[in-house]
């Protein structure tokens, strides 16, 4: 009888054993992707026109109170969107907005050619915690040679 | 007495099941430490060469009373904002800051090859006269520069993963940018013709940083264009048709890690014309990348740092808490 309780609780610490480190080898599933998760994506124009080129810092905004890692969003004809694992926390933003055209001709060093569109765009959205689009159109007072 | 015996002759199912499962639980701690124990040697021995870097920079300046220069140039660097001395002037200037801190470096032979009457090449294609004798010294490898993590280190490549900081900020702190992508800053430690003292880092070496760690330097292999860079390299200033390019030198303006490659050993897809490496730091080691502060000390920069925070700790002299805001 003895014998027979001994068994059962030695079979009993033999399967938790064996869930507890089929649990640690499995892990705990597919993890969380980090801060910036909700993606942000977009039409951005200039000019009326979509812009050809650009990059899109997205920062939280610190005076608002928001906090979380910054992003960047590359243009391609007018569209962009955030990387996949570095997107937005939500909140209040600080945009910056840069605009290039790369030119048809390389210059003398075989680079290619590419000159910026405006001074740098700022401005500020309130974003939602979850993913969204948004557009903006890039307003400049005038468009200023460097 | 003898059934005692005949029991404890061999193992029960039940022993053998408690003795793997307490096998799988050790294996499972220890499989994810073994995958990472190489990565993790790369890393030390990249924080490692960064340090010998700090110690070179701080010698340096104990005997020459100054930080080096981020880079030497024979045109005048006006320190305004939005300025534009960086688009006129020749495509290949003095040392850059790699290679007046090679004596420091245990790398005094090398510097003695160099003949700092002449100009040094900045690009693969804005090269010295063949005939110079600074032109060969391009091409050579470096390893004090590369960190191992980089797939493109050794093999001889001329790459370089450590690039001074010249300042931070956002668009509004940029002294001088080019047509391409590429910035110049005048408020961090090195820069285009800076002699930054300790005393001028105002906010305390502890919380400006000096050197950083990256994986946008333009290599030969990294890059769609035929455009890439040395560890040798010295600042390139552009004509109007021509860009200008800081080479050795970056800035804390976009989040680390936040581009697409231009080093390694093949080019990252997705990559573009803009070749925007002085902007921003980052490394091959997941989440971030070190960054190498003024008092020589090294720290593991994750890539979620906040960017005002990030922006301040480039810049020498703003005078701000860290965190704060104007």
């Amino acid at each position: 009888m003895i014998q027979l309780l001994h068994r059962k609780a030695a079979s009993l610490a033999a399967l938790l054993l064996l869930a507890s480190s089929l649990t640690v080898i499995c892990g705990c599933g597919a993890g969380d992707i980090g801060p910036g998760k909700y993606q942000v994506s977009g039409v951005i124009t200039f000019q009326g026109q979509p812009l050809p080129e650009g990059e899109i810092i997205f920062a939280p905004d610190a005076s608002a109170g928001n906090q979380g890692p910054a992003c960047i969003a590359y243009v391609k004809d007018g569209k962009y969107s955030t990387q996949y694992g570095k997107g937005l926390v939500g909140g209040a933003y600080k945009i910056e907005v840069e605009g290039f055209e790369t030119k048809a001709e390389v210059d003398v060093d075989g680079e290619t050619i590419v000159a910026p569109l405006f001074r740098t765009f700022v401005t500020t959205h309130e974003f939602p915690q979850e993913d969204s689009t948004y557009d903006l159109e890039v307003e400049v007072p005038k468009k200023k040679r460097r | 007495m003898q059934l005692m015996v005949k029991r404890n002759r061999g193992f029960t199912l039940v022993e053998l099941l408690v003795v793997i499962a307490i096998i799988g639980v050790l294996i499972a701690l220890l499989l994810p430490a073994v995958q990472q124990a190489r990565e993790a040697a790369r890393r030390i021995q990249c924080v490692n060469q960064m340090k010998q870097i700090g110690l070179a920079l701080h010698n340096y300046h104990d005997t020459h009373k100054g930080f080096p220069p981020g880079g030497i140039v024979a045109e005048k660097v006006t320190k305004g904002l939005g300025d534009n001395w960086c688009n006129s002037g020749s495509a290949t200037q003095g040392a850059p800051w790699t290679v007046l801190i090679l004596p420091f470096m245990e790398e005094g032979s090398r510097h003695d090859q160099y003949d700092f009457k002449l100009p040094l090449s900045a690009s693969f294609t804005s090269q010295v006269s063949s005939s110079s004798q600074n032109y060969p010294l391009w091409y050579e490898q470096n390893n004090k520069y590369q960190c191992p993590s980089d797939p493109a280190s050794g093999n001889g490549v001329n790459n370089l993963n450590y690039f001074g900081v010249q300042g931070g900020g956002s668009s509004s702190n940029v002294n001088c940018s080019g047509g391409n992508s590429n910035v110049f800053f005048v408020n961090g430690i090195m820069f285009a013709n800076s002699n930054s003292k300790f005393r001028d880092i105002t906010d305390g070496t502890t919380k400006t940083f000096l050197v950083g760690e990256t994986k946008y330097h333009l290599t030969e292999s990294g890059t769609t264009s035929t455009f890439y860079l040395s560890w040798a390299s010295s600042i390139r200033l552009g004509t109007g048709s021509t860009m200008p390019h800081p080479a050795t030198l970056a800035g804390t303006y976009e989040p680390i890690n936040s581009r697409i490659p231009t080093g390694g050993t093949v080019p990252a897809s997705g990559a573009d014309s803009r070749t925007g490496y002085s902007r921003l730091f980052g490394s091959f080691h997941p989440g971030g990348c070190n960054m190498l502060l003024a008092d020589a000390s090294v720290d593991f920069t994750a890539e979620t740092i906040n960017l005002d925070i990030y922006r301040q700790l480039g810049i020498r002299n703003d005078g701000l808490p860290i965190g704060g805001t104007e």
